[in-house]
């Protein structure tokens, strides 16, 4: 079967099974294991190779936050793809949630969020084309960056294109492959090249840091 | 110096009855005696609002008897509280130009009263006999009115000091009463968070998992209806237990609002009763004699023992006896809580365990005492907390 691995990370027994039954009834999608803490997550990363982690960001030990920076730094390691980590939070302006996508997680899901948007990011975030929930994660970014004010866009920026611009700035909204390639009248094929272009010049991971990267930079010619 | 409008009026009101006191014999005088009254009655209006002005209007008041050639009348009892006033209430130099106006004024005095007035009076009548008698004379006056004058400037400054002494001291007690303030504050932010954070570890937690557990159900029902029944189950042993808790976090709340005093040793009993109808087999005992204990100290006894308690309601084995003891001994009391610890129950680093810990050991250590936990390999988990008796002041 060639379903999306899915790993649990939660501290919480009962809710790990919730989410697991969830899961598994879709035909899509595995769950591959499921750990109690950082350390067991990072393990259970690294046995199991899932392609996308469900992290919870509270957890005792070893938080979320410190999971999602070894698991990828594990990866790139042994050079093998790394799993898309999807935050799971109790708060939609949780500090943590910021941080643990700083640390390179793709995105966040609150959890009392519906089990359709659940399952929605989950194979979003495989994907990754698309970012889940972009005005919550600009709100969330607004919401702990308070005060510290935007900072000047690095020299990179100046590296883009005009048409990469445009296409950022859609991709900063949120927009999907598909949906960017409809209102430019381009290829998908074009705009995923484009974007990979986009975040190679930048140096981010992929496009939840890219919505990040838009909130937090002065972006001069930015349309 | 600012000075109150009650103080002004009482100023002006004593200076006029003052005025109407002396005029009598002020107009049996000259014209110059009833400038000098004015004058004087002036400086005492103004004694406290200015003393500079007043030491300077008695000033002019004097010179002005004594350039007329005026004897020495009631009115110049004035001169008394405008020294008075000076050092009372003049800022430096006005005070230590007053005590130098007492010396200065007592020499004037003297030359005047005893050499001045007599010479002119008498226009050179002078035998040897009345020179010895005018010297002794002199100096009698001399050491009267300087007497009179510094004696009337010390009071002043008397009372300065004994006033400043005042100040400062309610200065103290305002600052002592902003600190405890600050500190109540401080414990009730403290409370607050510690009430927001078990919110968030009873509620939200458990809330997470009866969503999750429901929606895993709906999805998991077509093909294994047999699962949502288990999450049935599961969800309502959830709820069942955070319901408890809420009970539990409403019951401290309730408890805060009544304003109720810090409870004591004697609240003991009550906390007891209401963790044995809480569904806890508790099991209290108490040996050596008990010693009077501080309110602090008793307070600390109260709240290690009702955290122990509720940390053993919540996170341990509730069908396993709970033991509490208070072991009373020359020095102190020790408090030691023992429970089993329930086998699910979180690992002993997790937050949720350690919960309220550093709060009770605060609680000790501010009473110079100690506090020791201990997460045994037996699975029992044990709370010892050493109270000294000393340092504590009586309730």
């Amino acid at each position: 079967m060639s379903g999306i691995r899915v790993a649990l990370v939660d501290d919480q027994a009962l809710f790990r099974a919730g989410v697991r039954m969830l899961i598994e009834s879709q035909p899509d999608l595995e769950v591959v294991g499921e750990a109690s803490d950082g350390g067991a997550a990072v393990e259970l990363a690294r046995r199991e190779r899932p392609d996308v982690v469900l992290m919870d960001v509270r957890m005792p030990v070893q938080d979320g936050i410190a999971a999602t920076e070894q698991i990828l730094a594990a990866a790139e390691r042994d050079g093998v793809a790394p799993p898309r980590i999807l935050v799971l939070t109790t708060f939609d302006l949780d500090e943590n949630a910021a941080r643990a996508i700083r640390a390179g997680a793709s995105g966040f899901v609150l959890k009392d969020a519906d089990p359709e948007f659940l399952l929605a990011a989950v194979r979003t975030v495989h994907q990754g084309n698309q970012v889940i929930a972009a005005a919550a994660t600009r709100a969330l970014f607004a919401h702990v960056g308070r005060g510290s004010g935007r900072r000047p866009a690095p020299a990179a920026w100046s590296e883009l294109t005009p048409r990469e611009r445009e296409i950022f700035a859609l991709a900063a909204r949120g927009l999907s492959n598909g949906e960017i390639a409809a209102s430019e009248f381009l290829s998908e094929a074009t705009v995923k090249t484009h974007v990979s272009r986009i975040l190679a010049k930048l140096g981010l991971r992929d496009r939840v840091q890219l919505v990040v990267f838009a909130y937090e930079h002065e972006l001069p010619g930015a349309p | 110096m600012r000075i109150s409008r009650a103080k002004l009026t009482t100023d002006i009101v004593l200076a006029v009855v003052f005025g109407f006191v002396c005029m009598p014999f002020a107009v049996l005088g000259e014209w110059a005696d009833i400038v000098a009254l004015l004058a004087f009655s002036a400086a005492l209006a103004v004694r406290r609002a200015s003393p500079a002005w007043s030491l300077g209007l008695a000033w002019g008041g004097a010179l002005m008897q004594m350039l007329w050639l005026r004897d020495l009348q009631l009115y110049d009892v004035a001169v008394l509280g405008v020294l008075y006033s000076t050092a009372a209430h003049g800022g430096r130099l006005v005070k230590w130009l007053g005590l130098v106006s007492a010396g200065v004024g007592a020499v004037f005095a003297t030359g005047y009263l005893a050499v001045a007035k007599p010479l002119i009076d008498n226009a050179g009548f002078i035998g040897p006999q009345d020179t010895v008698s005018m010297v002794v004379l002199t100096l009698v006056l001399f050491v009267a009115s300087i007497a009179v004058l510094v004696l009337s400037w010390t009071a002043g400054l008397l009372v300065r000091s004994v006033r400043d002494t005042r100040e400062v001291r309610r200065r103290e007690e305002a600052a002592n009463r902003e600190r405890e303030l600050v500190e109540y504050r401080y414990v009730v932010e403290q409370e607050r968070n510690r009430i927001a954070r078990d919110m968030h570890d009873v509620v939200a937690h458990s809330l997470a998992v009866v969503i999750a557990q429901a929606d895993g159900a709906r999805f998991a029902a077509p093909t294994r209806p047999e699962a949502a029944v288990d999450a049935l189950g599961t969800i309502a042993g959830v709820a069942r237990g955070a319901l408890g808790d809420v009970r539990l976090l409403l019951a401290e709340l309730r408890h805060d609002e009544a304003g109720a005093p810090q409870p004591v040793l004697d609240d003991l009993d009550g906390l007891l009763a209401q963790v044995r109808a809480a569904g806890l087999d508790l099991r209290f005992s108490e040996t050596g004699q008990r010693l009077p204990l501080g309110t602090g100290h008793q307070i600390a006894v109260y709240r290690i023992a009702q955290e122990g308690l509720t940390n053993a309601l919540r996170h341990g084995d509730v069908s396993a006896p709970v033991h509490l003891g208070l072991a009373w001994d020359a020095d102190g009391v020790t408090v030691s809580l023992v429970n089993a610890r329930r086998a699910d129950a979180a690992a002993p680093e997790s937050h949720a365990f350690r919960h309220g810990i550093p709060g009770m050991r605060e609680r000790a250590q501010l009473t110079g005492g100690t506090l020791l936990v201990e997460a045994g390999a037996d699975a029992m988990f044990r709370v010892t907390a050493r109270i000294p008796a000393q340092a504590g002041r009586p309730a």
